[in-house]
């Protein structure tokens, strides 16, 4: 059952509204959901202040779906700590989206900005415009980034992608900005655009497949030969069945990878990073 | 400390992060005549520390007594549903703490001027902890200190004169048992004064510094050149700084706040760090306004985090980029600003000052500067380490007493008791 919110007017100063997630929603009221607390500035406030509330409420988390319109890119925190159930975002939306998330799917039409599932541990994020700067990273000081779960983005993504990724899958369809899959420990990605330089640096373990053009990657990564790759097409056929449009043309199964595996400056160096040989002969010497 | 007549001895500089504790400050009258030992900044800052001064109270273009302004900022203050402080770093130690309490009060952000400079030294700490020395240490100790995006020649005039080029207790003869050396992107009056320059390509420190480590470890590289550098020198370089005794690499704004910013300072600090498994180094950065690294040991004490602070829930939030005061200006966040000890409109970028010409700013600094022509609150303020008393922490984290050597002009007090008056009244309004 679908909770319909629509933004009334893009307020002046953003607003935390950490309170919108399925399980805050579930088994109250509209009215009960309308009194939750969103915070503006020191100011603690009503849901209802902000937005117009319709649809339907449900008793339980799963079946609860959160649909969000308008112009959400004052709008920080939606979906943070999430644990179950499906929002819906038609439109742009504002930093920390599902931040911390648990379960549940989140899908949004526009763009995020920075920190969208920032440390999270589970669930599907699915955003069909731009990803900013740290998406799935870790907070500062924080050891571990994305924990588990999958994300795609059929946009561009900013810089510091990934950053301390511990495990789970991101896919990008579009170009990745500079520094991903920093001090990476674990995990997949799938970037099909332009990877952006300094990637995987620090990494220790992981594997990052680029489909797309890599310019440089760091002098601390070595090159380990040039082959068919067997297991690289588990990878693509998973990418192809969940989001066939990610894929630009068909990778043949005899396609050549170059891998390339680091970081040596690190104690351990099992980061592997997998380049199409025929679009990244430069990097293969 | 003796003082004798009008003449003050062992005076703390107050201008860079290096806080010369050996300055001799001759005054007569109200006037100060002469600075001893100080560099040429030190002189003028302690010499000419009445030009260009702000000494009323002002409210809209209009003089006021010093309670109007207070009763107007308070009225701005209270009003305000997004508050932002920011500066700090030009003031000391007790009216940082001050700043801290009136964000706590206000639910606002309070952020100091780290968020533009050693941001992201701190970032880089945060994800690798310290290794860092003293600079009594580094006098005494160090047979090679490294330079790295820094240019003390112009920054930190004193940096090598007072504490490097000077014998210590292991080190007899500074210009023989111990190393200097520079790693930038261009020769720089420092570079003459170094015993090495080495040039490194612009945008490569990170990948020259992760470089090092692999050679460190002893790895062997599919690259020849890096930065510019060839893997020979490198490779040469990295055991220079394996065999060293004792090790300090200093670094500036070259590696802070170019492409890498945070990720080069991490890799810089797990550099020294893997250094340490063979011999031993600290890391120092170059510090800039004379007491910035005391507003982020003031700031941890309090709130437990050094800078970009939200206290909009009623407890200490950290988050740079999104609490800093140039993202959250950028991003039209604040409703009021109160400025204290910096000039954000003379050094933000465009689009911040842009948003900041909206919003009402409350200024206080003892000078005239680009944020009080754009000000609707200025109030002066007391030179702290000239016309008041206080405390600031050096680059390396020790704190020093600084010493009142003049009275103020009539009328003007120090930020703390300035900021004292606008709590005390927001106290009132607040309840």
């Amino acid at each position: 059952m679908t909770v319909l919110l629509s933004l009334k007017q893009v307020p002046n100063i953003p607003i935390e509204a950490d309170s919108i997630t399925p399980t805050a929603f579930a088994g109250k009221t509209l009215a009960q959901i309308g009194k939750l607390v969103v915070m503006q500035g020191r100011n603690s406030c009503e849901l209802r202040e902000f937005f117009e509330i319709t649809g339907e409420s449900a008793d339980s988390v799963e079946e609860t779906e959160i649909v969000i319109r308008g112009d959400l890119r004052k709008v920080k925190q939606i979906g943070k700590g999430m644990n179950g159930g499906r929002i819906r975002i038609e439109g742009d939306v504002g930093m920390h989206l599902g931040a911390e998330m648990i379960a549940g799917r989140i899908t949004v039409t526009g763009s995020v900005d920075a920190y969208a599932g920032a440390e999270m541990s589970g669930g599907n994020i699915q955003i069909e415009g731009n990803a900013g700067d740290y998406l799935c990273a870790g907070y500062r000081g924080s050891p571990d980034g994305m924990k588990g779960g999958r994300v795609f983005i059929a946009g561009n993504v900013g810089n510091e992608m990934a950053l301390h990724m511990r495990k789970g899958f991101i896919a990008v369809k579009g170009n990745v900005g500079a520094m991903a899959a920093t001090r990476m420990k674990g995990g997949s990605i799938i970037v099909c655009g332009e990877l952006g330089p300094r990637a995987c640096i620090e990494a220790t373990k992981g594997m990052l497949f680029a489909l797309g053009k890599v310019s440089s990657l760091p002098p601390t990564f070595k090159y380990s030969g040039s082959s068919e790759r067997e297991f690289t097409g588990y990878y693509i056929r998973y990418l192809k069945s969940r989001r066939p449009d990610f894929l630009q043309s068909d990778i043949s199964p005899s396609e050549k990878w170059a891998k390339f595996i680091g970081d040596f400056a690190e104690a351990e160096s099992k980061m592997e990073i997998y380049t199409r040989l025929v679009l990244n002969s430069h990097l293969a010497s | 400390m003796t003082e004798a007549g009008n003449t003050f001895k062992d005076v703390v500089c107050t201008f860079c992060g290096c806080l010369c504790d050996d300055i001799i400050i001759e005054t007569e009258g109200e006037k100060i005549t002469k600075n001893t030992n100080g560099c040429a900044i030190s002189k003028e800052r302690f010499v000419g520390h009445m030009e260009n001064r702000c000494l009323q109270p002002t409210v809209k273009g209009s003089a006021v007594t010093l309670e109007k302004a207070i009763e107007r900022a308070v009225e701005i203050i209270a009003s305000s549903k997004r508050f932002l402080i920011y500066g700090l770093s030009s003031t000391e130690n007790d009216a940082q703490r001050e700043a801290y309490r009136l964000a706590e009060l206000a639910g606002g952000v309070v952020d100091n001027t780290t968020s533009v400079c050693h941001g992201p030294t701190i970032l880089g700490a945060q994800e690798s902890g310290e290794t860092t020395a003293s600079l009594a240490e580094t006098r005494h100790r160090a047979d090679i200190v490294i330079y790295w995006g820094a240019n003390p020649a112009a920054a930190h005039p004193r940096h090598i004169p007072h504490y490097i080029r000077q014998p210590g207790e292991y080190i007899k003869d500074p210009k023989k048992d111990r190393q200097i050396w520079l790693i930038d992107v261009r020769e720089t009056t420092t570079a003459r004064m170094v015993d090495r320059f080495i040039k490194i390509n612009p945008a490569t420190d990170l990948e020259v510094i992760e470089t090092l480590r692999a050679l460190i470890r002893g790895t062997k590289l599919d690259v020849v050149e890096v930065g510019g550098i060839s893997i020979k020198d490198l490779e040469q370089i990295a055991t220079t700084m394996k065999t060293a005794k004792y090790g300090v690499l200093f670094f500036g704004l070259g590696l802070t706040q170019s492409f890498g910013r945070h990720r080069n300072i991490d890799a810089a600090i797990r550099l020294i760090q893997d250094l340490n498994a063979y011999t031993k180094w600290g890391l120092m950065p170059m510090r800039g306004h004379y007491n910035v690294s005391g507003a982020n040991k003031t700031s941890t004490w309090v709130t437990g985090y050094p800078y970009a602070i939200d206290f909009a829930r009623g407890y200490p939030r950290f988050s740079p980029g999104e609490y800093t005061a140039v993202d959250m200006l950028a991003r039209g966040e604040p409703d009021v600003l109160l400025n204290i000890a910096a000039d954000p409109v003379a050094h933000f970028p465009r689009a911040a000052v842009a948003y900041l010409a909206k919003i009402p700013v409350i200024n206080i600094d003892p000078k005239f500067n680009m944020t009080s022509q754009l000000a609707e609150v200025n109030i002066p303020a007391a030179i702290a380490g000239i016309e008041c008393d206080g405390a600031a922490t050096r680059m390396d984290g020790l704190p020093l007493y600084l010493k009142k050597v003049i009275e103020p002009p009539e009328g003007v007090i120090p930020d703390r008791d300035i900021l004292r008056m606008i709590i005390k009244s927001l106290e009132k309004v607040m309840k």
